[in-house]
């Protein structure tokens, strides 16, 4: 009768480390899983070479030349202007 | 019965290292795609040697004309390279400089370096199917030159994919 008693509890002793192991794997397997999930191309944001211009707006390094020119010859800004930002869109 | 708790601890200990290595090997291994700065670098390093303080560079003039010759040493006159740290059998870099008058009519000049073939990478990336063939940024800007209004639109084209995107 007590060896009977004595077998029982060593079975739910062993099936506690069992199922304590399947849990640590399969959390395991979800944390690697989101790892992959989350693992892809950084992608380094454009050249923020810019200067102040005034404190209004920053300006793009290619933008400070028209800036520049615009001091030499200010005709037709409107025109320019309009199909500078033609490639905005 | 303490021997096997320790094998099976050491067991379980290890499979979590193994899982933590590869978590933070598949995460950082993932390659930084900078050729959007690249891209910026080259359409800027043009600019620059095209356009200074608003004026255009008096050797791209001859006679009051655009000077024809000004294409043959462009990326020695402007020290630029399109050497790469690796061996690509194509180059992996594009240029096109067009040169417009004020009243947007092509003046027929243009500076074109590099390999013609990314051209059509632009264009099936704006179709948004592929945006991970080439980066391609165009930048325009105006400029004078003896009096005369000029506008300028660069185009500027990095290919290698193989090393920026997985």
């Amino acid at each position: 009768m007590s060896i009977k008693n004595n077998k029982r509890g060593q079975v739910a002793d062993t099936i506690t480390w069992i199922v304590a192991t399947i849990i640590l794997i399969v959390v395991l397997m979800v944390f690697v899983f989101i790892a992959n999930l989350l693992a892809k191309t950084k992608k380094i944001g454009g050249l923020t070479d810019s200067l102040d211009s005034g404190g209004e707006k920053e300006a793009d390094r290619v933008e400070v030349k028209t800036i520049l020119a615009y001091r030499l010859n200010g005709l037709n800004k409107f025109t320019i202007n309009n199909w500078i930002n033609e490639s905005e869109t | 019965m303490d021997k096997l708790i320790s094998i099976y601890w050491f067991a379980i200990l290890t499979i979590v290292a193994v899982a933590v290595v590869y978590m933070v090997a598949v995460f950082y291994s993932q390659p930084y795609d900078v050729r959007e700065v690249e891209v910026n670098l080259l359409v800027n390093k043009v600019a620059d040697c095209l356009s200074r303080g608003g004026e255009l560079s008096s050797d791209l003039f001859y006679e009051g004309n655009f000077n024809v010759g000004y294409k043959d040493n462009f990326l020695e006159t402007c020290g630029i390279t399109f050497n790469t740290e690796r061996d690509w059998i194509e180059l992996q870099y594009y240029f096109l400089v067009e040169f417009f008058n004020i009243d947007l009519s092509d003046t027929g000049f243009f500076l074109e370096e590099g390999s013609l073939n990314l051209i059509s990478s632009c264009d099936i990336q704006d179709e948004g199917k592929y945006e991970r063939l080439a980066e391609c940024v165009e930048k325009r800007f105006y400029a004078v030159s003896d009096g005369k209004q000029y506008l300028i639109k660069i185009l500027g084209i990095v290919r290698k994919t193989e090393k920026n995107v997985n």
